[in-house]
């Protein structure tokens, strides 16, 4: 108790440095909670937005389609859809039949500012079944015109992608894709004249920036695809686990088929976001090691500053594990105070993150990141890491103090008393 | 009674060895109220350094009552020190955050006294040395004077059986300084107990029962009044 009162008496000795010191280590709390609540955050926004836009629970894909999935070939096609929708609708799953290919949008100078082409990624959609599946036709993320009509050559297109082509409701172009092959038939270069009926803008940038929708009977016809289709998007059943789930629809699939997973399907994403998280563990970190540093020098100023008072203690007969002590609890309390301001500050800035997120968009617009997000991103609550940090907050300065008290208690005592 | 034999203490300074006691052999009678006096460097506060279980030696033996110091490790020389010495400083050495009373406490609270007998014998003493109602200034409040009073009543709270002043009142004007010597005499007296303390001022001499004089690290007078 003893030790307690003297120590909370020093830390009132210098009340500004206290405080400053404190802040510091309360600034860098604060930036860990907050880069922690963004970070994962946009991690989980970032998820359910490439589930509901690109990947739903999983895919079912022929064997081959997997291990080209970054070329989005037309071969290898699930030429029983009916019977493997089927399959998957009978335990309990939702289905969304999808064509996605690679291709070429070529448009000209009739329809638009200035004639060009870019490449695009074609998604031929069933919008029936689409819809029970993916989030994307949905009125609230149209932002100009209709959807697709089918049988129509209709298209939807992402607003990034109207932006920089200039495109608007109306505009006419071409679709350059290679139709389906079959045997020895190695397929032909198709083009499809498609009117844009529709903008939408969702949550994802790629589906904003490269995406067009097509009626999926439309691109059957074009495409030479016979009622086949590239993949089979689902929906797990509610309290289904994707472990079980794989297990179960694995054990029903034909040869040559297979169910894979979103984190399978988009491996590629998921390793830059956690490289992503890592780069900025380093950078928390860096801000850790900044508040460290100025708890270090607090404490060795305030042992330099008291060395006679120090020699004094020591003369009358305060053993060094009391001074260890007293030196130990002085750091705690710095670090309680830090600790303290560092959750409330986190905290408190934490909420309007939750609530209303930053606009991300104009940054997110020109950058790909390979986050699934264009424009808000969200912090979230994670008590877990407000604990550790407010646990670290304290441990911190505790543990720096260790070595400058060790210097205290080396020094003989008649040096400490004359301030040698 | 504290019996010093052949004591040698050197230091090292840069390449060179300076021989700061050589071969001290006194003893000192409990109760005596001791200068120790001689020019800078002659090794005064050495020696108190040595009797105060704060500095080593190099050779000799020192003992207090019947316990012979030089051989005690590091802990066993602070429970010592905590137990049984009182020290008073040049410079007061307060803790500036602590009051009057705290700082007088702080010997006690490093015994673990009870808080009931603390305050008891904290107001006793510093009704004592003058200091009655000033309990809670801190130092800074305090003057020169004061604040020796505050050093002397913490050094003698815990009834030691030894004292030891380093030149107590090199930082105060003569009448202050008379004061206090005024003081430590009473305590002395009444307590019984015993007092050491360096100096080489004429008027702090004239109060002591006892000089010794130190000169290049050796006694070269014992005088008893």
């Amino acid at each position: 108790m003893f030790l307690l009162k003297l120590a909370f008496k020093n830390l009132t000795r210098h009340k500004r440095r206290t405080i400053i010191t404190s802040l510091s280590l309360a600034f860098g709390l604060m930036i860990y909670i907050l880069m922690d609540s963004l970070l994962i955050g946009a991690l989980e926004q970032s998820n359910i937005t490439l589930i509901g836009t690109e990947t739903g629970h999983g895919r079912i894909l022929t064997d081959e389609a997997f291990k080209d999935i970054k070329f989005l070939p037309i071969s290898n096609r699930i030429e029983d859809p009916d019977g493997i929708t089927k399959i998957a609708e009978g335990l309990g799953a939702k289905v969304s039949r999808r064509v996605v290919i690679n291709g070429e949008m070529i448009y000209t100078d009739d329809y638009f500012p200035k004639a060009g082409s870019t490449p695009i990624m074609l998604t031929a959609v069933d919008l029936d079944s689409d819809n029970n599946v993916f989030k994307v036709f949905n009125k609230d993320y149209l932002v100009d015109g209709r959807f697709m009509t089918p049988g129509e050559n209709d298209v939807v297109i992402g607003s990034w992608l109207a932006e920089d082509i200039g495109a608007k409701v109306g505009s006419i172009f071409t679709l350059s894709v290679r139709t389906a092959s079959e045997g020895d038939d190695p397929g032909f270069n198709q083009t499809i004249d498609v009117t844009v009926v529709g903008i939408i803008r969702v949550e994802s940038p790629m589906v904003n920036r490269r995406v067009v929708y097509l009626p999926l009977d439309v691109a059957d016809y074009y495409l030479d695809l016979k009622g086949s289709v590239t993949e089979l998007d689902l929906l797990m059943p509610f309290g289904d686990n994707l472990e079980s789930f794989n297990k179960k629809i694995e054990a029903k699939l034909p040869p040559g088929l297979g169910f894979y997973s979103w984190r399978e399907i988009a491996a590629d994403y998921l390793a830059l976001t956690e490289a992503k998280s890592g780069g900025s563990s380093v950078l928390i970190l860096l801000i850790i090691i900044i508040a460290t540093v100025g708890v270090t020098n607090t404490m060795l100023m305030t042992i330099n500053e008291r060395q006679k008072e120090l020699g004094m203690m020591r003369a009358l007969g305060m053993s060094d594990n009391s001074i260890r002590r007293e030196f130990i609890l002085e750091a705690a309390g710095i670090g309680l105070i830090g600790a303290l301001f560092g959750v409330l500050f986190g905290c408190l800035t934490n909420i309007p993150l939750v609530n209303s997120g930053i606009d991300y968009s104009s940054y997110l617009r020109d950058a790909d990141m390979g986050y699934r997000i264009s424009t808000y991103i969200k912090g979230v609550w994670n008590f877990r890491t407000i604990l550790f940090a407010f646990i670290v907050g304290i441990l911190i300065p505790i543990f720096v103090a260790i070595i400058p008290t060790k210097k205290a208690i080396k020094m003989s005592i008649p040096d400490c008393i004359n301030g040698r | 009674m504290i019996k010093i034999k052949d004591v040698v203490k050197n230091y090292q300074s840069g390449d060179t060895v300076v021989r700061a006691l050589k071969s001290v052999s006194l003893e000192i009678e409990s109760g005596e109220f001791t200068a120790i006096a001689g020019p800078s460097g002659s090794g005064k506060t050495t020696l108190l350094n040595i009797i105060g279980c704060i500095d080593s030696l190099n050779n000799g033996t020192v003992s207090i009552g019947d316990q012979e110091i030089t051989s005690m490790s590091k802990k066993d020389k602070s429970l010592f020190r905590r137990k049984n010495l009182g020290f008073i400083f040049q410079s007061y050495n307060l803790i500036p955050v602590l009051t009057a009373y705290e700082n007088v406490a702080f010997p006690l609270n490093l015994l673990n006294i009870p808080d009931k007998e603390i305050k008891e014998r904290v107001m006793n003493i510093l009704k004592e040395v003058g200091l009655e109602g000033m309990e809670h200034r801190v130092p800074a409040h305090l003057s020169g004077g004061q604040q020796q009073r505050v050093s002397i009543a913490r050094a003698l709270v815990k009834n030691p059986t030894l004292v030891l002043a380093d030149e107590p009142t090199a930082n105060l004007d003569s009448h202050t300084g008379k004061d206090i010597l005024n003081i430590m005499v009473d305590m002395n007296k009444k307590y019984k107990t015993t007092f050491i303390f360096s100096t080489h001022d004429q008027m702090v001499m004239d109060y002591a029962r006892r000089l010794l004089h130190l000169h290049d690290g050796e006694v070269i007078k014992d005088e008893r009044r």
